[in-house]
């Protein structure tokens, strides 16, 4: 954050609120609960924050006093001779803060958009504990609201959890290569977010563009998973035979496999037609050909269907 | 810092250099096959370069001594700058622009805003695109809005060309296609018959309405992407495109 939000350049003589502004509305109180004020103040006490080595991945923090302003600062509404961490501290201690980060961790592991009430107590929690960020997690995930029907299926699935909650489906032994390069098209590369705000989420992590790329994520794994997949766990030891005698039953062992089996009867329809061997294939011995080629379209099918992409 | 140091810095720019002007021809092309050419038979192309510019060093306020006072090293010198009116002038480096100015085909409107700015940039870009500072959550942009009023109807009225669609584009009715490419899919895995059945089951499944709005949220982004890229894929697949791009 230093790096990009000009800490370098926040200097006594000539205060840069760049990185004071993001740090109250991106990361602490939100927009609406500080003046333009605050946002200078704040900046004076950050002045002397930065970073310093040679090696751009091996930064450290730096404190440069020399270019720290020392005077007396006033940041809602307490007044002293403020530095960094005590803007940080009143910042945390703010009531907004603990709304703000509590409704972010709440949309994260519950469900998005909820209302001011719902996350009230984990914000209650954040204030209780200090800004505790672990506990405040551990009360919403033993909450009633984290197994509601609110939150079932109300998440849409980041292209980290599409791509790790997938990889652990099929028994990965590991990170297969060609996943980096497909979650950097899907949107999203691990430390590398389009700006300080992050990633937009929910149903931003979709455009046309991404979506596509969502499908081509599916037919990669069902076809070129690489060697940390085996095909037994990728395509579940079903034979040729019970592709052809029983596509029904193949289609609902594989959604046990990938989500917990629950997909409307019109959806399920279309996985076993698509399944389902045709008479003059299944005539011959060529059906065994057949019933390794769909096996692995049901795989694609069901990681594209609109289902697998929330949770 | 020199423009070309700072289009060497920005690898993406690079490759729109390198390989923007064709792509925007076939897909003018494309557009216009959609569109049965649109108003007059012409296409609105408009490039945001969303970022920072330095608004007072591109168009040079020469003449106000205000200027030189509170840039007495950034400010660019009178005497070198591309008068373009009285007491307005482009920065040297602009002298293409100069041309098209001279020549009446490019215009400047200064002094857009509008009253205080919460300097939020998050909140500024939102504003801009939007066009409108009274809407708290806007979810519609200045063009979206514009193609809802007048383009109902029109197959594919608008396309944007970046990834993700650009707020000013967001609309509630009009489909702006950007540009899916399917075959991004369908490369992979068996060709013929087995890949035919298969895209058919893909459609199939994501024009079968599910319970729940975040799933039928994903539903119809998937169902507007896969129509989108079959369109354009047929419009692309019938241009042939001639004509040399500057690099």
């Amino acid at each position: 954050m230093l790096l990009w939000l000009d800490g370098a350049q926040n200097r006594a003589e000539n205060p840069n609120e760049n990185f004071a502004r993001e740090f109250l509305e991106l990361f602490t109180l939100g927009q609406g609960h500080y003046t333009e004020t605050d946002v200078r103040e704040a900046a004076r006490a950050f002045t002397g924050w930065g970073v310093r080595g040679a090696d751009r991945d091996a930064l450290e923090f730096s404190n440069r006093s020399a270019v720290h302003d020392a005077g007396v600062k006033t940041f809602l509404g307490q007044t002293g001779r403020w530095q960094g961490q005590d803007i940080v501290r009143i910042a945390v201690a703010h009531p907004a803060t603990g709304r703000f980060i509590a409704g972010k961790l709440f949309d994260l592991f519950a469900y998005p958009d909820a209302p001011t009430s719902a996350v009230e107590p984990f914000a209650e929690k954040f204030r209780a504990t200090g800004g505790n960020i672990r506990e405040v997690v551990r009360a919403i995930l033993l909450s009633a609201e984290f197994s509601s029907d609110q939150a079932y299926r109300a998440r849409v699935k980041s292209p980290v959890e599409l791509a790790v909650g997938t990889l652990k489906a099929v028994q990965s032994s590991g990170i297969p290569e060609w996943t980096w390069r497909r979650l950097r098209r899907i949107g999203q590369e691990l430390f590398s977010p389009p700006n300080v705000g992050g990633w937009t989420a929910g149903v931003g992590w979709l455009n046309q563009q991404t979506v596509i790329e969502r499908l081509a994520f599916a037919a990669q794994l069902a076809h070129a998973p690489g060697e940390t997949i085996s095909n037994e766990a990728l395509l579940g030891g079903v034979s040729a035979a019970q592709v052809r005698d029983d596509p029904g039953a193949v289609v609902d062992q594989f959604l046990l496999l990938f989500d917990d089996g629950r997909l409307g009867a019109t959806a399920r329809d279309v996985l076993v037609d698509y399944l389902r061997i045709d008479g003059a294939d299944a005539a011959t011995t060529r059906f065994a050909v057949v019933a390794a080629q769909r096996l692995r379209g049901l795989v694609q099918l069901i990681l594209s269907a609109p289902l697998s992409h929330v949770g | 810092m020199q423009r070309r140091a700072f289009m060497q810095l920005s690898g993406g720019l690079m490759v729109m250099g390198a390989s923007a002007p064709l792509f925007v021809s076939k897909t003018a092309h494309a557009l216009q096959a959609a569109t049965g050419t649109g108003v007059g038979g012409r296409i609105l192309v408009i490039v945001q370069l969303a970022g920072g510019n330095d608004g007072l060093n591109t168009v040079v306020p020469y003449e106000d001594p205000m200027y030189y006072k509170v840039r007495p090293t950034l400010g660019v010198r009178a005497s070198s700058v591309l008068p373009l009116t009285a007491g307005l002038g482009l920065h040297p480096s602009l002298a293409k622009f100069k041309d098209l100015y001279s020549a009446g085909d490019l215009r400047v409107v200064q002094n857009v805003g509008y009253p205080n700015p919460n300097r939020s940039h998050f909140r500024s870009m939102e504003i801009w695109e939007a066009g409108d500072p009274s809407d708290a959550a806007p979810q519609t942009g200045w063009l979206g809005r514009y193609l809802d009023a007048n383009c109902a109807g029109c197959e594919t009225a608008a396309m944007s060309l970046t990834s993700p669609l650009p707020q000013s584009l967001w609309r509630d009715h009009v489909p702006v296609p950007g540009l899916p490419d399917l075959t991004t899919v369908t490369r992979i895995g068996p060709g013929g018959s087995e890949a035919a059945r298969r895209l058919a089951a893909l459609k199939s499944l994501y024009a079968t309405p599910d319970e729940g709005a975040t799933v039928e949220a994903v539903r119809g982004r998937g169902l507007n992407a896969i129509t989108a890229a079959e369109t354009i894929q047929a419009f692309l697949n019938k241009v042939q495109t001639t004509g040399e791009y500057p690099q």
